[in-house]
């Protein structure tokens, strides 16, 4: 008797621990009647690279939403923190286009106590750019219409700056559409804070994808692997390292 | 791959010259495999990223090497 209360004890403790963490998770992400949680996959950013004869990048994204998605993407940032170590960069000829938010970036300049790498931002139409107290430089749909939604593309994000290319995470927003309440109360805020924190797509270094018919060189997943995100590839690792390893200072 | 080691070996040695030769045929090489456009359409093995990676890191590595 003792040995069955012990093993249905044991069971129950099993179960308990595998339902536990979902009961937690949908605790915190509590939804109201009419939410939906935007669904935000194999999202692909594709990044082009020119380089001017002043010296200057220009980082060029274009933005795919799959069809198969029910998230409408209306932010996206790119992590623009200075590397431990790394030079300092100079921000002559780094100048931002129309809806680059001056100010508020101006602010995060001032305040956020992390270097960041001069950059200049331009959108694509309907869209606004400025840098973020999370260290990355984005860009914003400034309205409802303008957002990827499922099945489209937009191209036009576009950054300048005087740093190489380098291995960096990019983070989509999905909008969260939120049932109206009368009078929104600190726990509604919180309510969709945690949300909107939860739905936000951070995109990993996908794996390296090799054609040893066609070279030797490895190649890259484009799959959410934007310019700033490039794969932990074997080549572009073996360079970096190399780069390092004479040009501590680069 | 093997020509960013024999680059790296060769200045290891202070042979400048023959590494500044070897990085040159790296980034010819990963120039002529590159697809430098979003898009791709003779699929080539190195997606723009890549390039981006591996040919402005090279190519900064080059003008700097004595």
């Amino acid at each position: 008797m003792k040995k069955e209360v012990c093993l249905f004890l044991m069971a129950l403790a099993i179960i308990l621990s595998l339902i536990w963490p979902g009961a937690t998770a949908s605790q915190e992400l509590r939804l109201l009647p009419g939410e939906v949680l935007p669904k935000l996959e194999n999202v692909q950013v594709k990044g082009r690279v020119t380089l001017a004869a002043s010296g200057i990048f220009t980082y060029a994204y274009n933005i795919t939403n799959p069809a198969t998605n029910t998230g409408e993407i209306w932010l996206v940032g790119i992590d623009v923190t200075k590397p431990a170590g790394s030079i300092d960069l100079s921000s002559e000829g780094i100048t931002s286009g129309p809806r680059f938010l001056r100010h508020s970036s101006a602010l995060v300049l001032s305040t956020i106590g992390v270097p960041l790498v001069p950059v200049g931002l331009f959108s694509p139409s309907n869209w606004t750019s400025g840098l973020t107290v999370r260290g990355t430089a984005g860009w914003g749909s400034s309205d409802d219409p303008f957002m990827i939604r499922p099945g489209q593309s937009l191209a036009g994000f576009e950054m300048i700056s005087r740093g190489l290319p380098g291995i960096r995470s990019i983070n989509l927003e999905p909008f969260f559409r939120q049932t109206p309440v009368d009078e929104a109360t600190d726990e509604d805020v919180e309510r969709v804070k945690a949300i909107e924190k939860a739905i936000v797509v951070a995109l990993k270094p996908s794996a390296p994808r090799l054609r040893p018919r066609t070279s030797s060189l490895s190649s890259f997943s484009t799959t959410s692997s934007p310019l700033s995100t490039i794969a932990a590839n074997k080549a572009g690792l073996r360079l970096m390292g190399f780069i390092r390893a004479f040009w501590p200072s680069s | 791959m093997a020509k960013l080691l024999e680059a790296k070996r060769a200045l290891e040695k202070g042979q400048a010259t023959v590494a500044k030769n070897t990085l040159n045929a790296f980034l010819n090489e990963v120039k002529a495999v590159s697809c430098q456009e979003f898009n791709c359409p003779g699929n080539k093995p190195l997606t723009s990223e890549a390039y981006a990676l591996l040919y402005f890191n090279g190519q900064f590595l080059l003008e700097r090497l004595p």
